[in-house]
């Protein structure tokens, strides 16, 4: 036993030599954030931008929560059609066979070798041409398409994880095919579902380039083209202090999110292995 | 029909600027958005760049140095907290904990490392160091060692999404496993090897091939911390390309540049598909209708 | 996973992607219209840049535009819509959209790109409008571009050097020395080399840690100084010769002696200012708007009685010295331009000129300069700054001497060649000649032969 205490010991040394630097990081925003660099006394006024429209060195910012709102719906709205389509896509590309599909699936590594920056100003003009620019639709389209190779990709791999005998027997039990994936594949493969709507909502929230291309007024924006404003033109970063607080204001919620949704991880995955 | 609406959003946003792209990168087009054909002149002006050697020798540091550390850094987290700590509330504190710096916006990010490596008195570093009589007087630490610091940040801000990938990779190892093999008489080297990592070969795969490539072509971070400096000595390819297409206006030859980048990135997914055994894993599908 | 729940998902996303499409309908109703008093209403659209005072301004020209037309008894009203500020790439794209506002603000710098672009149109109104008597010819060049007015100036600023008066009377000069300083620089009395090795005996007396600061990186003022005049104006041209080389000889003196650190492109104002007020840099190669940063920095309004006497005690200021003895001071300005989009007619433009002008109001320019630090354009706004703002009466003679960057589209490319070569120096310790070999080799390459002398 003794042993096994020294070994987790060890771990736990690594560990948090390995984490000091990021629990440092962390304080630092936090201390950046509070205190004013000049007087060197405790203030929250960077977080005034949480009550109403702010100005910093002449970059205007509106007022933040219509903005949250629309990065809520922007970013569920992403998960849902990204799980609606990957899932089918992936399943397709786990189980059935079809003509190119070893290509298929080179091609979806191959779509990410094309830096979404390449692509952005012909994209601008697909968008122009299909009355899509400056819309919604438009954006959600565009940065789906961006990360849906990713996401089928990892959802495969849950796919391929479930065992044939599963769906083999639940078909010989008389169901059909789309039967069998709903009540047997799906619930086997919840916490890859789980893993891409987590990664889907990560990537949607965050999103900054797009609407800094594709969506012409301020009032549409997400929070992370909100943030992006405050780099200037020539790329420097103005108001250290006000960056801080946006960033804990727009980390903290992405945290408990995490947090949340890890417990329901664990669970679901500990019931499906019991019922292998 | 399972991929069609897959199919059709590719075929529209990826497939068609792909080719609009590469027909930009032929023409001279900027900001009169009136482009020309102009042959292959992009091209050769890439090859005839007396740059392009050094910001391809960048290129190359930048992305086999962050994959290296990243991975490494990874496997460390996710084993120790989803296989030693396995199911205790301090791995997941520790996976939040590294999950922070992943979570900030590149620009809350940037300033994170700017502050350390100010080269006034006020950076961290030079605070520390002049505290400790270790330097006289405060270090250029961003432009002396630019690229180390890129790599540093990129590192620390990418290591986390790979975690939680590999972790639920783990995760899924049914503990019958662990038992059976213990009582093999296993130890916890030849668990982790043995169990652990060929586990993880597909992730591991995914890890290595999107990482290596959004290395490749990434340029935000390296934008706002160093903007290629001093010199091109933290300019890779991909920021290369942004900076002729978007600060010098240049598009046809900052396509033609980012064509490059699409030609590199290619080479090691197809590399790394081979090495990995792709077509291995594609496993064929038993079942027929 | 079961049906419900498949079907809600599907019924939410319908609805929230309804919304968003009807979200995506709004905006872009410039037509003309009447209103309810039958009244003409004419819509200008406005890339709304709200920095300094420029939101009060963009605002209060509009009240004042309908005052008046109202008074002269028009039957029109003017709305004014307001559209976010964006940056360059995104006026280029939004421009190929259809979506040109009818009013933006950009630097004088991206004429050149804009014009080609096709985002705006020459004014030429400009010459004879009345805001603009009296002003000065380098004011008036300022907006003026392969034959034609492009746009009217907002703002403008000249480049003192802010010099640490303390490190000044350490060195043993007494009041009158120091205070007589500018008349030395003035008449060429004073050089850049002096300066230099004041700066270095600053730093071997412990006065200061830095020798100089220089604004961001662009080191224009540095560029002027040594005679280096990189744009041919009748040709529209950029120009690359040997007096390039002298500019780089300065750099290589100045990293020598050690008063140019290698990171002085990382010290910008910003960062400069607190340095400044707690006495760590001898001299800040700024712009006139790093007065406003000091005032800034201690929490003050330039305004401010107690600033000003701060700034008396503390800063001198002079043009940026030239490089030989009795030559000219050299001083630089990055103007703020309106341009009127090429989306404006000719019935619109009548009342888009109105507007401008009414924005270079002189108290409205003052308030501007409350606020940003920067210098007012025309000589009637000048008249009030006089009294409250002695810094800036004292300096707008700097305003004859001053040049801008060349609005030519390719400076940018030019800017990245002659700052590969600073860089060579700072960090790579090369020689000026070679800094000059590279800046060359990379100018050639990288900007259309068409478009450059070499000489």
């Amino acid at each position: 036993m003794s042993k096994k205490i020294l070994k987790l010991l060890v771990v736990h040394t690594y560990m948090a030599m390995l984490t000091v630097p990021i629990l440092f990081m962390i304080v630092w925003y936090f201390m950046t954030a509070t205190f004013n660099s000049y007087t060197g006394s405790f203030s929250l006024d960077n977080f005034a931008f949480m009550f109403g429209p702010i100005e910093s060195m002449g970059i205007k910012l509106p007022a933040i929560w219509p903005i949250v709102l629309n990065t809520l719906v922007y970013s569920f709205t992403i998960v849902m059609i990204e799980v609606l389509i990957s899932v089918p896509a992936a399943y397709a590309f786990s189980r059935l066979d079809f003509k190119g599909k070893r290509n298929a699936m080179k091609f979806l590594f191959i779509m990410r070798s094309f830096p979404g920056v390449t692509l952005i100003i012909a994209t601008f003009f697909i968008l122009v041409k299909m009355n899509l620019v400056d819309t919604y639709l438009g954006i959600i389209l565009v940065a789906i398409t961006g990360s849906l190779p990713g996401h089928v990709y990892i959802m495969k791999g849950f796919f391929d994880e479930v065992p044939w005998d599963l769906e083999w027997a639940a078909m010989t039990d008389g169901c059909s095919r789309f039967r069998a994936f709903r009540k047997v594949i799906l619930p086997a493969v919840k916490p890859g579902i789980g893993a891409i709507a987590i990664f889907s909502f990560l990537g949607a929230y965050g999103e900054w380039f797009l609407f800094k291309l594709l969506i012409f007024s301020d009032t549409r924006l997400i929070i992370g083209g909100y943030i992006a404003k405050l780099i200037t033109e020539e790329n420097v970063i103005v108001d250290y202090g006000l960056i801080s607080a946006l960033g804990l204001f727009y980390t903290l919620p992405v945290i408990l999110f995490y947090i949340f949704s890890q417990k329901i991880f664990m669970k679901v995955n500990i019931g499906g292995s019991k019922g292998v | 029909m399972f991929i069609l609406p897959f199919a059709l959003l590719t075929l529209t946003f990826f497939i068609l600027p792909a080719i609009a792209t590469v027909w930009m990168s032929f023409t001279d087009l900027d900001v009169k958005m009136k482009p020309n054909f102009i042959g292959l002149e992009n091209y050769i002006r890439i090859f005839q760049d007396y740059s392009l050697g050094e910001i391809l020798q960048n290129t190359i540091v930048y992305a086999v140095a962050s994959l290296g550390f990243v991975l490494l850094l990874s496997l460390i987290i996710a084993i120790s907290t989803q296989y030693f700590m396995k199911g205790k509330t301090v791995a997941t504190g520790y996976r939040v904990l590294w999950l922070i710096p992943s979570l900030f916006p590149s620009v809350v990010f940037a300033i994170f490392w700017k502050y350390i490596f100010d080269p006034t008195e006020n950076g961290f570093l030079n605070k520390i160091g002049m505290h400790l009589g270790a330097v006289d007087e405060p270090v250029s630490w961003i432009t002396r060692y630019a690229m180390p610091i890129v790599i540093l940040g990129t590192v620390v801000g990418s290591v986390s999404s790979n975690v939680i990938l590999l972790s639920s990779s783990i995760n899924s190892i049914p503990e019958d496993l662990y038992k059976a093999a213990r009582v093999d008489g296993a130890g916890e080297k030849s668990i982790i090897l043995k169990i652990i990592l060929p586990t993880l070969r597909w992730p591991l795969m995914y890890i290595t091939i999107t990482t290596l490539i959004g290395f490749v072509s990434s340029y935000f971070f390296i934008m706002l911390l160093t903007d290629g400096g001093p010199m091109h000595d933290s300019t890779t390819l991909a920021l290369y390309s942004y900076q002729q297409a978007f600060q010098l206006k240049y598009y046809g030859y900052g396509a033609a540049i980012s064509m490059f980048v699409v030609v590199i990135a290619l080479a090691l997914t197809l590399v790394l598909l081979r090495l990995f055994d792709f077509d291995a894993l594609v496993q064929p599908s038993r079942i027929e209708e | 996973m079961n049906k419900k729940v498949v079907s809600a998902m599907c019924a939410i996303l319908a609805v929230s992607m309804l919304g968003m499409t009807a979200c995506g309908q709004d905006g872009d109703s410039t037509v003309d219209s009447k209103n309810q008093d039958g009244k003409k209403e004419i819509t200008i659209t406005v890339r709304k840049n709200e920095w300094g005072g420029r939101a009060y301004a963009f605002e209060e020209a509009a009240v004042r535009l309908n005052d008046e037309l109202e008074a002269n008894g028009e039957n029109v009203t003017v709305t004014i819509d307001f559209w976010p500020a964006i940056d360059d790439d995104e006026l280029v794209l939004q421009g190929q959209a259809g979506n040109i506002a009818d009013v933006t603000l950009n630097s004088s710098v991206d004429i050149g790109w804009e014009y080609d672009a096709g985002l705006i149109q020459p004014i030429d109104w400009v010459a004879d409008s009345e805001v603009f008597q009296g002003a000065s010819e380098s004011i008036m060049n300022i907006m003026y571009y392969d034959g034609h007015y492009m746009g009217v100036i907002q703002d403008m600023d000249a480049s003192p050097v802010f010099i640490s008066r303390k490190a000044l009377e350490g060195l043993g000069w007494s009041a009158e020395e120091i205070d007589g300083l500018r008349e030395k620089v003035d008449n060429g009395e004073f050089i850049m080399s002096d300066l230099m090795e004041t700066a270095q005996q600053a730093m071997e007396q412990g006065l200061a840690d830095i020798g100089f600061a220089v604004e961001d990186t662009r080191f224009e003022g540095w560029t002027m100084s040594a005679g280096y005049n990189n744009y041919n104006l009748e040709e529209n041209k950029l120009v690359v010769n040997e007096k390039a080389k002298d500019v780089y000889k300065f750099w290589e003196k100045g990293v020598e002696m050690g008063v140019i650190k290698e990171s002085i492109g990382e010290v910008d104002t910003d960062t400069a200012a607190p340095m400044m007020i707690n006495q760590e840099i001898f001299a800040t190669f700024a712009r006139s708007e790093f007065y406003r940063i000091l005032a800034d920095n201690m929490e003050m309004k330039i305004t401010d009685q107690e600033f000003q006497d701060w700034f008396d005690e503390n800063i001198v200021w002079t043009p940026v010295p030239a490089s030989e003895k009795g030559g000219q001071p050299s001083s630089y300005s990055n103007p703020a331009m309106l341009f009127v989009g090429s989306s404006v007619d000719e019935e619109k433009m009548p009342y888009v000129q109105r507007y401008l002008e009414l924005m270079l109001s002189p108290d409205i320019q003052v308030n501007h300069t409350v606020n940003s630090g920067k210098l007012p354009v025309t000589p009637a706004a000048m008249e009030e700054v006089v009294e409250t703002l002695p810094f800036y009466a004292d300096h707008y003679y700097m305003t004859e001497f001053t040049k801008v960057r060349p609005a030519h589209p390719d400076y940018a490319v030019l800017i990245e060649a002659y700052t590969l070569g600073v860089d060579a120096i700072l960090t790579k310790g090369q020689t000026a000649d070679e800094a000059y070999d590279l800046y060359v080799k990379d100018a050639k390459q990288n900007v259309p032969s068409d478009r450059i002398i070499f000489e």
